[in-house]
């Protein structure tokens, strides 16, 4: 089954459209959805979380149609959100936090958040006001796992953060994939952090999914070349898929089995660079 | 609905604060019943404050993505205003200054608030700040009008007629909560 699964998915805001998009999140396995600034993660993030309407196309998320507003509630007990700011007022503690979910979430576990606020070493009793960027982060988290949720939507929940905390974060998301029926879902700009925790990365240019892969497989089938100007203009372009000139070189994205030359596995920040800033050569 | 009201209760401090030191400084240099349509004015003050509270903090947004529906978020709104009033109500009751224009007032009051709040559920408050403006002074000045035409003219409220006004305005409020509650989410899910 997957987690979630979007049919020809389209929005459109003025200028910018989401266009027939269609991807599968297979349950039991972490997304990473990445893009430049604008692809349009945010907006089909908030789709899928039942908080914005699809002009058209299906979006099901744990097997039941998500629809925007009042008839999506059921599905969102399952889900979990942190969004890239906790949206949680600042006059509230983490106490009173809890107590607001609780009234608010049928499976509301409690002393899970309790336990959760304590293993974060998040003050119960300070304003929310007075947290960190990275204790906020940490109290949506805290929520998001405290009801129960089999997928987790993340939108750049990682971003702004310092790297321990960001690690810490990423340790959370594996304890909770360790559940074979959890997914997640997580968007970011911080490419390091989805190699690390990733089953598949998908990747967002223009509205579109440009690259769904599995995240092992990415670094043998795509792969980073770089060539001369001139060797650029004469030589065989099969494989090579998008090339970028910067600094009097032409950095390549190539297919490694069927570029002819030498090629080394592409990262996930290679193949964002180059499929955002290259020329389409295949 | 109780998780709302949790969370508007953990905001609720600085505002009531502030309503019970505006309505205390009015109170005190007034007297009669210009002090209870001060009261009542004011009571919308604290579902805007939450809702502009929400708003600033991103929740109104993260309600939509979590199991809460759009009727109950708009719904707790309206529940504080009503309740507001109900404490305007017995605070001026208790200063002596509630008469037989009472229950006009609670009506006129309840209308506005009704208007109010729906477009501010339909345009964000940020969008809409002037609303709750003109809503106040609106709601004042109808008030003092009616009150000053009925002294003038020596005319009391009758039964019959406030109940009749107090219905109405009862089904005015009513029908905005679902009105509200459609316009909110259509905005919410944009």
């Amino acid at each position: 089954m997957n987690a979630i699964e979007c049919k020809s998915v389209c929005k459109r805001y003025g200028d910018f459209a989401i266009d027939g998009l269609d991807l599968n999140l297979p349950e039991g396995c972490v997304l990473g959805l990445v893009g430049e600034n604008g692809a349009g993660k945010s907006t089909l993030m908030r789709m899928m979380m039942g908080a914005c309407r699809a002009d058209a196309g299906e979006i099901a998320v744990l097997g039941k149609r998500m629809t925007a507003g009042s008839e999506g509630c059921a599905i969102k007990e399952d889900i979990g959100v942190v969004l890239d700011e906790s949206c949680l007022p600042k006059e509230m503690t983490a106490a009173q936090t809890g107590r607001m979910m609780e009234g608010i979430y049928k499976n509301w576990d409690g002393a899970k958040f309790a336990q959760l606020v304590k293993a974060f070493g998040l003050p119960d009793k300070t304003k929310l006001g007075q947290y960190s960027r990275g204790m906020k982060m940490k109290l949506a988290i805290a929520c998001a796992l405290s009801h129960n949720a089999r997928l987790l939507m993340l939108d750049e929940a990682t971003s702004g953060l310092d790297p321990i905390v960001r690690d810490e974060i990423l340790d959370i998301l594996n304890d909770f994939t360790r559940e074979e029926t959890h997914s997640v879902l997580i968007s970011s700009h911080i490419v390091s952090d989805l190699e690390k925790i990733c089953d598949y990365i998908a990747f967002m240019h223009k509205g579109r999914i440009t690259l769904f892969e599995e995240k092992d497989a990415l670094a043998e089938k795509y792969g980073v070349a770089a060539v001369s100007d001139a060797r650029f203009g004469a030589m065989d372009k099969t494989g090579v898929l998008y090339a970028m000139r910067a600094h009097g070189a032409v950095r390549l994205l190539v297919l490694r089995d069927l570029y002819a030359g030498e090629a080394q596995g592409a990262g996930i920040e290679d193949i964002m660079l180059l499929m955002t800033k290259g020329e389409k050569c295949a | 609905m109780k998780g709302l009201f949790r969370q508007s209760a953990a905001g609720l401090g600085k505002t009531i604060l502030v309503y019970a030191v505006a309505v205390a400084l009015f109170s005190a240099m007034n007297a009669g019943s210009s002090v209870l349509y001060f009261w009542m004015a004011y009571a919308l003050m604290v579902p805007v404050s939450l809702m502009s509270q929400d708003e600033m903090a991103g929740f109104d947004r993260l309600c939509m993505m979590m199991s809460v529906k759009p009727v109950a978020y708009v719904l707790h709104k309206f529940l504080l205003a009503w309740a507001m009033m109900g404490v305007a109500l017995i605070g001026a009751a208790v200063m002596g200054a509630v008469d037989d224009r009472a229950p006009m007032m609670l009506a006129v009051s309840l209308i506005t608030s009704a208007f109010a709040l729906t477009l501010m559920m339909h345009t964000g408050f940020h969008k809409s700040r002037w609303v709750y403006l003109a809503a106040v002074i609106l709601q004042v000045v109808v008030m003092s009008a009616v009150d000053s035409v009925m002294t003038e003219l020596g005319l009391t409220s009758p039964a019959a007629m406030n109940a009749a006004m107090l219905a109405v305005a009862v089904i005015v409020s009513a029908a905005a909560v679902p009105m509200a509650a459609r316009l909110f989410e259509r905005r919410m899910t944009a």
